[in-house]
């Protein structure tokens, strides 16, 4: 008995002596669907063409988004106290999937970049145009619950916080899992601010979730996006607002 | 259908500039505002999706109702 615990105990100090010891690493994500109902066909009675042309519209971006859903890989480079997460680049299938169909329903468009001692949370994107959208990192309050699960290898624990999606859900529920193991408070996203580092995110109907961990002892430099207008989240309420009220003058503004 | 329907889209979307200069869109017959809306808030509450993005891909209700019902 005494040899298990002291076997135990060895394990655990080298565990973490070695995530001690870890500078900097690199995450690739998945993203699977939450909802296998989804993908059912709508049998609703049809009552004009105008309809039917609607819906026809509508499973189409459907098959479009269902198509690019596997193809999703995101990355996150991270240090001890920056992190950058987007959506990894393609050269393969550039000519297939419409990934950015993909990435509208996932919500994971632009560069997402933390930085812990300035507790700065920066979201850098096209909406109507270019913006770097700021906040704190300590704006995200966490609830951290006693359920866990594994994901790539790592028992994760769960955690849930509020955020804001849309003017529809301003203050919508999300869950994420994390790893105590991977003493890093990062995440994708804009998921930032755990004791361990976020190997899953639940965004309503999608996962997405760590598919390979590289851990490297040497640092890595990380850099902010320089580009765009600094912005709040208001400046994107206030849009979300304007585009309710008249939809047709923000079609196709840039994306 | 579809192709028509996808082939009138990109045409709009592919004159984008000139549409907006040149074409006054009327609203929706309420029948098609109805669908718009619900497509609208189907994005946004059933898949999280962000206002611009569900805008762009609701908006088409308005050009196959300028087709289909307002020109009738």
């Amino acid at each position: 008995m005494k040899k298990i615990i002291l076997i135990l105990i060895t394990a655990l100090f080298s565990i973490v002596l070695s995530q001690a010891q870890v500078q900097s690493g690199e995450i690739t994500y998945k993203v699977k669907s939450l909802d296998e109902s989804q993908n059912k066909k709508d049998t609703t009675r049809v009552k004009s063409s105008a309809e039917k042309e609607a819906k026809q519209h509508l499973s189409d971006i459907y098959s479009k988004r269902d198509r690019a859903i596997p193809h999703l890989r995101f990355d996150l480079v991270f240090n001890p106290t920056e992190a950058l997460f987007q959506h990894k680049e393609s050269i393969e299938i550039d000519k297939g999937p419409d990934l950015d169909m993909g990435l509208a329903f996932v919500g994971g468009k632009g560069v997402f970049y933390t930085n812990l001692p300035e507790d700065l949370n920066i979201h850098q994107r096209e909406y109507l145009k270019l913006v770097r959208i700021q906040s704190k990192v300590s704006d995200l309050k966490w609830q951290i619950k006693n359920e866990f699960k594994t994901i790539a290898g790592y028992q994760c624990q769960k955690a849930k916080t509020n955020i804001y999606v849309n003017d529809i859900q301003p203050e919508k529920e999300v869950t994420v899992w994390f790893a105590n193991e991977l003493p890093f408070s990062f995440g994708p996203m804009g998921m930032v601010g755990l004791p361990g580092m976020i190997l899953g995110f639940e965004r309503g109907k999608y996962f997405i979730y760590a598919k390979d961990i590289k851990l490297s002892k040497h640092n890595k430099k990380i850099t902010s996006p320089k580009k765009g207008e600094k912005v709040t989240m208001d400046y994107i309420k206030d849009v979300d607002e304007k585009i309710k009220k008249n939809p047709v003058k923000y079609y196709n503004a840039e994306e | 259908m579809l192709s028509l329907v996808m082939l009138i889209g990109v045409s709009f979307a592919g004159n984008a500039e000139q549409q907006k200069n040149t074409i006054a869109f009327s609203d929706p017959c309420d029948q098609c505002n109805y669908m718009l809306q619900h497509i609208l808030e189907g994005l946004k509450e059933e898949h999280d999706m962000k206002g611009v993005e569900a805008n762009n891909i609701a908006m088409p209700i308005y050009y196959t109702c300028r087709r289909e019902c307002y020109s009738q």
